[in-house]
């Protein structure tokens, strides 16, 4: 599952300690699991891990606000 | 009155003599530094500095580097482009040549300082294609790479992504656009990047360099350090060092640290885990300038 791929890179890269309890609709940005490096790392994997390119417009909280909405963006990509 | 246009200290335990003066040939002066060993130098080291944030994060890593370099008995040069940093100049007149041109001017200095014409670069991220560049003027010098840029346009779109996430961070995506940018460029010759100044001399300047392109063929040594990314993840590298090897040219590829952060720089802790890279850097440098490498 793209969420689980998600959820472990930010436990196992961003090393944040938010990870492990993180649900698919925790708000990653308003919680600050994901800071600014962490969401350029972030985008970065995405593009290497699933071989999708995400454009810059698309780096909005629609897209990035939830795991589940980042799964979403990229199985958008894919398909 | 005398003008002074050099300042200089003596390293107390190792003997090594730092110059900061302003020099170049032209009008507008760069800003440097030159790291002189206690006696004749075996080689020099010209050591080209990344841009904005990227400049700061990695500023102190090349003070160390130079200072160790030189206690091993090579000399180095460190500098400011110009119009950066201390340097004369304005931002808005630096171009990818200027900073080319920045760098050999760097290299005949220390050249004419030490006598010595034995000459290495080493650059990082952007400044990989200024120091490949540069390094196609002087024969067979070695050259060290960390976490070289490979495309000059990949660059700049990390800028413009760079600018886009902070404000995504921030709340207020929708004000920043990469087509505003590039008009934002068009109209007012720059824009601000996390209080850096992106220009548009320096961005059409850039435009079709990639590493492959600005490094000639002739025979040279590198050393390729990329900084705590995972090698899986970065195939374009990869492919372009199977390249070089094809073509003979001697390159080490090394793999250092667990995480690197080029624009967004966590805590000081982050920092240190670098100095592995350092001392790579150090020992592959003194093994090819010194025939003897780092002991102790």
């Amino acid at each position: 599952m793209i969420e689980n791929d998600i959820r472990r890179f930010i436990a196992d890269e961003l090393n944040n300690g938010f990870a492990e309890s993180l649900s698919d609709d925790d708000r990653l940005l308003e919680r600050n699991v994901l800071d600014s490096l962490g969401l350029f790392q972030l985008v970065d994997y995405l593009e290497s891990e699933f071989g999708v390119e995400i454009d810059d417009e698309e780096l909005v909280p629609a897209n990035f606000g939830t795991i589940r909405d980042i799964a979403r963006l990229v199985q958008s990509k894919r398909s | 009155m005398t003008l002074v246009r050099q300042a200089s200290r003596i390293d107390r335990a190792t003997g090594v003599r730092e110059i900061a003066e302003f020099f170049g040939p032209g009008p507008v002066k760069m800003f440097g530094f030159t790291h002189l060993p206690t006696s004749r130098a075996k080689a020099c080291v010209i050591v080209c500095s990344p841009l904005y944030l990227e400049f700061i994060n990695n500023y102190r890593r090349e003070v160390v580097i130079a200072r160790r370099l030189a206690a091993l008995g090579i000399a180095v040069q460190r500098f400011h482009y110009r119009g950066e940093g201390n340097s004369e100049g304005s931002t808005g007149d630096a171009t990818f040549d200027t900073m080319r041109d920045d760098a050999v001017a760097a290299a005949e200095h220390v050249v004419e300082a030490t006598g010595v014409h034995r000459l290495a670069f080493f650059g990082s991220r952007f400044a990989a294609l200024i120091a490949a560049a540069a390094t196609a003027r002087f024969d067979g010098s070695p050259l060290v790479l960390w976490d070289p840029v490979l495309d000059a346009l990949q660059y700049l779109r990390d800028v413009f992504r760079a600018k886009r996430i902070h404000t995504l961070k921030k709340g207020d995506p929708g004000s920043v656009r990469t087509g505003g940018m590039l008009e934002q460029l068009e109209r007012d010759g720059g824009f601000d990047v996390m209080g850096y100044t992106f220009t548009r001399a320096l961005y059409e300047s850039s435009l079709g360099r990639t590493l492959e392109n600005q490094l000639d063929s002739s025979p040279r040594r590198l050393l390729v350090l990329r900084l705590g990314k995972d090698p899986r993840l970065d195939r374009p590298l990869t492919g372009l060092v199977e390249r070089w090897q094809a073509a003979r040219i001697e390159v080490e590829d090394r793999l250092v640290g667990q995480r690197e952060a080029w624009w967004f720089t966590s805590d000081g802790a982050e920092m240190e885990r670098l100095k592995q890279a350092s001392d790579v850097t150090v020992d592959w440098l003194a093994r090819f300038l010194t025939d003897a490498g780092e002991h102790g």
